[in-house]
């Protein structure tokens, strides 16, 4: 049917158009205004004069933040916690899904009862933490990445999307003499490969930007991810640096003012992972959440 | 008689063999049932020490038995019932202002027809979602520092004074809000515009037939085509209502802004870890869910009763 464009159409398309350059505009200037501000001097930045794009371009806060070890430390400790953290979370979550899939699984309903209602009721941050803390995991990965493997969110995705691959492939398997475990690994894993590209962005998402565990959770500063440093010199404005710069002048160990431009530097490094992923793995998860919000 | 017997065996053995399959199926279930149980029902058990006096010399079981002595002692403490103001009045006007955001986005973005302009609007919008707390908060000193900020040098560019908002109580509600509302308006728009997809076209056909212009259309078939969703994230959302996340809260905070960023969970982190008590906060903790469970029951029948959509 073709709409015959009268005034008010297209004021409203003008308006709805400008509205939506806008929303686009507001969510990406702030990364924009933080990029500008880590490349410029910082002289032009304290006279006012960066609002959009880098004024007296260069890049020495990223030179003293690649030379920070206490940084680079902490960049290994989160990808070491993302990596297994992922992993974990990847098999928790298969195995919880996997069986709850199956029609024919007795005590189906009770056990998936059992998992869900842990999102309505939790026992709290002290109690866990004691929990934790009696398991010996405190200062140590496991108390990172172990609590929170089961995603029960997630897993509930996972195994509506089990649910819909057709009974029969896995008959013909069971004909073919697999048992349930290949059956999971040859048909079930390799047919939800999309899903499982979106939990993994949900996943390592998750733990690159996990603040709170951290803190409560780790005590060596040497095992500090990046959230947590980031907060130090960002927001608390203290940083002990492992290492003096080389030229001497090491901006970090200034303990009385930590300059903006570095502070802007060092979000964006936390950052730029994330960002520079984000859009080779959006059309997964908008799928994904679709599917899993509709259903969920 | 051969025939019948050996049929039997074979749908024994079958039997047999399909259960043999489905232990499988059970030892899968292990590893996640005995992480569960460690890591969430035991601490649901463990909030028993919220009517303890906990010693860790003595562990949860041996503490000695006080009944509501925390409770009546928080209640009656004036500080905490300003904590609790500051969270039901952040939470309720956190909720009223960021919740028509995604819903107006997706409306706006289903009117686009140009699908590479929809789609690039979508990209940008889910950005700020991944975002971690900590660069939001970040971010956040950067643009509002009062000597360096781009807020404060579009102020001063035009001859206004520049505002320190960040060390100021009145400017943490607005900015938690507005922050908040950057950080999931995209994210939270997928969930309006898949719903969007469901609308039956035929009634927007039938509505141009009957004159309506644009607006009509959405007032009168797209509004009330995803009010079920709408009403049900609603819900969702009273539901989290005492659970505001403190992270953010206490990245917020500073010694100036205190009166107004101290919330429930940034209290109760505070008495339990730093404080180290372990009792007095868990029985804050508690209370907190207590109330979150009644709040999103009564939402709940509410609802059920008056739209027939409930979780429920």
């Amino acid at each position: 049917m073709i709409y015959k464009k009268n005034i008010g159409d297209r004021v409203f398309n003008g308006v709805n158009y400008f509205f939506l350059i806008l929303i686009g505009f507001l969510c990406l200037y702030p990364m924009i205004y933080i990029l500008a501000v880590s490349l410029s001097g910082s002289m032009a930045v304290l006279n006012r004069r960066v609002f959009l794009w880098p004024v007296d371009f260069n890049i020495e806060a990223y030179n003293t933040c690649f030379e920070s070890k206490t940084l680079a430390k902490a960049y290994l400790n989160t990808i070491l916690y993302t990596t297994s953290g992922t992993a974990l979370n990847l098999i928790a979550v298969t195995l919880m899904a996997y069986p709850l899939s199956k029609r024919r699984l007795i005590g189906r309903r009770p056990i998936s009862f059992f998992f869900y209602f842990t999102n309505l009721f939790s026992g709290g941050l002290i109690p866990t933490f004691l929990v934790v803390k009696s398991l010996n995991f405190v200062d140590k990965i496991w108390a990172l990445i172990v609590p929170g493997c089961v995603s029960v969110f997630y897993a509930i995705i996972l195994r509506t999307n089990f649910e819909s691959i057709p009974a029969d492939l896995e008959e013909a398997a069971q004909i073919d003499g697999m048992g349930n475990w290949k059956i999971l690994a040859n048909i079930y894993i390799p047919l939800n490969i999309p899903t499982y590209a979106t939990l993994i962005l949900f996943f390592a998402i998750g733990h690159w930007n996990s603040f709170f565990q951290p803190l409560i959770y780790i005590n060596s500063s040497s095992k500090y991810p990046l959230q947590v440093i980031l907060r130090n010199i960002v927001i608390a404005n203290t940083m002990n640096d492992l290492s003096v710069s080389a030229t001497g002048t090491a901006a970090f160990t200034d303990m009385r003012v930590i300059g903006e431009t570095l502070k802007a530097a060092t979000i964006i490094i936390v950052v730029a992972p994330i960002v520079l992923i984000y859009p080779f793995v959006q059309k997964y998860f908008v799928k994904g959440i679709m599917i899993g919000a509709v259903k969920g | 008689m051969n025939a019948s017997l050996s049929k039997r065996k074979k749908f024994q053995r079958n039997k047999w063999k399909v259960f043999k399959n489905d232990i499988a199926l059970y030892i899968m279930l292990i590893f996640p049932v005995v992480i569960v149980i460690t890591f969430r029902y035991i601490p649901m058990a463990g909030a028993i020490i919220a009517f303890k006096d906990y010693d860790f010399t003595k562990g949860i079981w041996g503490s000695n038995f006080i009944g509501f002595k925390w409770f009546t002692r928080f209640l009656g403490n004036k500080r905490f019932i300003s904590i609790f103001w500051n969270t039901l009045s952040l939470s309720v006007t956190s909720l009223i202002f960021s919740f028509p955001w995604p819903i107006i986005l997706a409306i706006s973005l289903n009117e686009v027809t140009n699908q590479k302009f929809k789609r690039s609007i979508q990209t940008f919008s889910y950005l700020p979602y991944f975002i971690s707390t900590v660069v939001v908060v970040g971010i956040m000193h950067q643009i509002l520092s009062p000597t360096t900020g781009v807020v404060n040098n579009i102020i001063t560019f035009f001859g206004g004074e520049a505002i320190n908002f960040i060390a100021q109580s009145k400017w943490f509600k607005p900015i938690y809000i507005i922050s908040g509302i950057w950080s999931n308006i995209g994210y939270n728009s997928i969930i309006y515009l898949s719903a969007l997809t469901t609308i039956n076209p035929e009634l927007y056909e039938a509505s141009f037939i009957d004159g309506a212009g644009r607006w009509d259309k959405i007032y009168h078939i797209t509004l009330p085509g995803i009010l079920p969703v709408i009403i049900i994230l609603f819900l969702l959302s009273l539901g989290s209502l005492i659970n505001i996340g403190y992270e953010k809260a206490y990245l917020m905070q500073n010694s100036l802004n205190l009166s107004s960023s101290e919330i429930i969970g940034t209290y109760v982190y505070k008495q339990g870890l730093i404080d180290l008590k372990y009792s007095y906060s868990t029985a804050v903790g508690l209370f907190q869910s207590m109330l979150n469970f009644i709040l999103i029951t009564v939402a709940n029948t509410i609802s059920r009763k008056i739209a027939d959509i409930s979780l429920w």
